[in-house]
């Protein structure tokens, strides 16, 4: 049992980051509304800066910011991670101002932002019916 | 789009009241990134939010006074400018693209060439980053020019 | 690194990312997403990633929501596509295979916080040790991005101010541009039913009456 918790502590970073993958991968691919699909996006980036930082944390070590301790790198977590995400929120916040960008323009062209409704339309046929009924709107 | 202020007189106060003291502290963001956490692109994100906030709670002629619809885009490409010259000028002293310790200047070392070289790069990415988080705001609120 | 506190946080990342992928309301999807980075920032935090936290509650959980909220009010408010069961049902499997995948990969990662762990035997020590004495910097993570990795710090800059000439060029409206504009002039939320349903006639008459006034109106 104690093996199993600790494997459960030394692993369950993992576990979660996967969980937040998934659903973020669940809006990407299964909603049809375009903003929730951004927003999906958003929570799969948001799970991906998590598990990388997480891969930086060194045991005892602290902001990588040097003080009067001196300069051993094993008093401090690793910085490298730490700038690639960095950048990389920073990129993602211009991903996402394009994506809604984009979005907008849709909306004015075909008023709605149902990804099914717009591809029927750009394919020159009507709505299929999926046998969705009317309550499952939404 | 946002006609006039919002209709909450309480938002509205405190956005206006609120707005100089974020500038002020993405300022502080931006100069500070050597000794602690921050830099250009947090406190860029910082002088974003303090242009933007009047945007959303002031009346719109007011607020598009304040940081009119130009300043993103001219800012943006500033910031971007400075970035790329505080690289190039070390090569005319025979350094690398961006290896401002080859500097020579008198009277400063190397390392606090460098460290003057590392400020200088921080206000440019603040500049770029409070530039595009502008533009891109205008232009989803449609109040871009073209 | 608080372990309790690191599994309550994590629970509340799950909840919140289920229900900003399953809320109706746009306006609160979006408050639940800016929640959700906030509490990713406070994780980045607690594994002293004190520059990360700081961007990410600047940037992922202010500025994101504000351009989320900007994008809500230029559209609709309220998510009002359909389901699409089919595409539902098909993506399940994809998405547990995805995980399996992941899940196997990463038996293979080292455990947490291990000092051991590949990624940090690399160049991160030298540059721990000689950020101090090359540039007069103590945060580490300032003298990489400006100086030790400038370049990729120019190329990230280069993409934003590429990203907002992006946003430009697909939505400024042009002179005599004569795309099929939809949406109402009110900028509420409320307008989208019935401009869902006028679509296909407008689409047929060209310009929507509204246009050449507020057009007018802005210039």
């Amino acid at each position: 049992m104690t093996a199993l918790l600790e494997l459960f502590l030394a692993r369950y970073i993992y576990l979660f980051v996967l969980v937040l993958l998934a659903i973020g991968l669940y809006g990407v691919l299964a909603k049809t509304d375009l903003v929730k699909k951004v927003i999906g996006l958003t929570i799969f980036s948001t799970a991906i800066y998590l598990f990388f930082i997480e891969g930086s944390l060194q045991e005892g070590g602290t902001a990588p910011v040097i003080d009067e301790r001196g300069s051993d790198p094993a008093l401090y977590v690793d910085p490298l991670p730490h700038l690639l995400i960095l950048t990389a929120i920073v990129v993602g916040v211009g991903v996402v101002g394009v994506a809604l960008a984009l979005l907008v323009r849709l909306y004015r062209t075909h008023g709605t932002l149902d990804e099914d409704v717009i591809a029927a339309r750009l394919a020159g046929r009507e709505v299929a019916d999926d046998g969705d009924t009317p309550e499952d709107r939404g | 789009m946002m006609t006039g202020a919002y209709p909450s007189v309480v938002v509205r106060v405190v956005g206006a009241l609120l707005s100089p003291f974020i500038l002020l502290f993405g300022l502080y963001i931006v100069a500070h990134g050597h000794y602690g956490p921050g830099g250009g692109f947090a406190g860029g994100g910082f002088l974003a939010v303090a242009a933007i906030l009047p945007r959303v709670t002031l009346p719109e002629s007011l607020a598009y006074k304040l940081v009119p619809v130009h300043f993103g885009p001219l800012m943006g490409g500033v910031g971007m400018l400075l970035f790329l010259l505080c690289g190039l000028v070390p090569m005319f002293f025979g350094g690398m693209f961006l290896d401002y310790g080859a500097v020579e200047i008198a009277g400063i070392a190397a390392s606090r060439m460098r460290y003057l070289g590392i400020l200088v790069v921080e206000i440019g990415v603040g500049l770029a980053v409070f530039g595009a988080m502008v533009t891109i705001f205008d232009v989803l609120m449609d109040r871009s020019e073209t | 690194m608080i372990v309790p506190l690191d599994i309550i946080i994590f629970l509340v990342l799950i909840i919140a990312a289920v229900l900003a992928i399953n809320v109706k309301d746009l306006l609160a999807a979006v408050a639940l997403l800016a929640g959700y980075s906030l509490f990713a920032s406070l994780l980045f935090a607690g594994v002293n990633a004190v520059d990360v936290s700081l961007v990410e509650a600047a940037l992922g959980a202010g500025l994101t929501g504000v351009l989320f909220i900007g994008a809500i009010l230029a559209t609709s408010r309220h998510s009002t596509a359909k389901r699409n069961l089919r595409r539902r049902w098909t993506m399940l499997p994809l998405i547990a295979a995805f995980i399996g995948l992941m899940l196997f990969a990463s038996t293979g990662l080292p455990d947490r916080g291990d000092p051991e762990a590949p990624a940090h035997q690399g160049v991160s020590r030298t540059y721990l040790s000689q950020s101090l004495e090359d540039t007069e910097t103590p945060n580490v993570v300032t003298s990489l991005l400006a100086d030790y990795r400038s370049q990729d710090t120019l190329g990230e800059t280069l993409v934003i101010v590429t990203a907002a000439l992006a946003a430009m060029l697909v939505l400024v409206r042009r002179e005599g541009d004569d795309e099929d504009d939809t949406r109402g002039s009110d900028p509420g939320g409320d307008t989208s039913g019935e401009a869902r349903g006028t679509t296909d006639d407008e689409q047929e008459s060209g310009r929507d009456p509204y246009a050449d006034e507020r057009e007018g109106g802005r210039r």
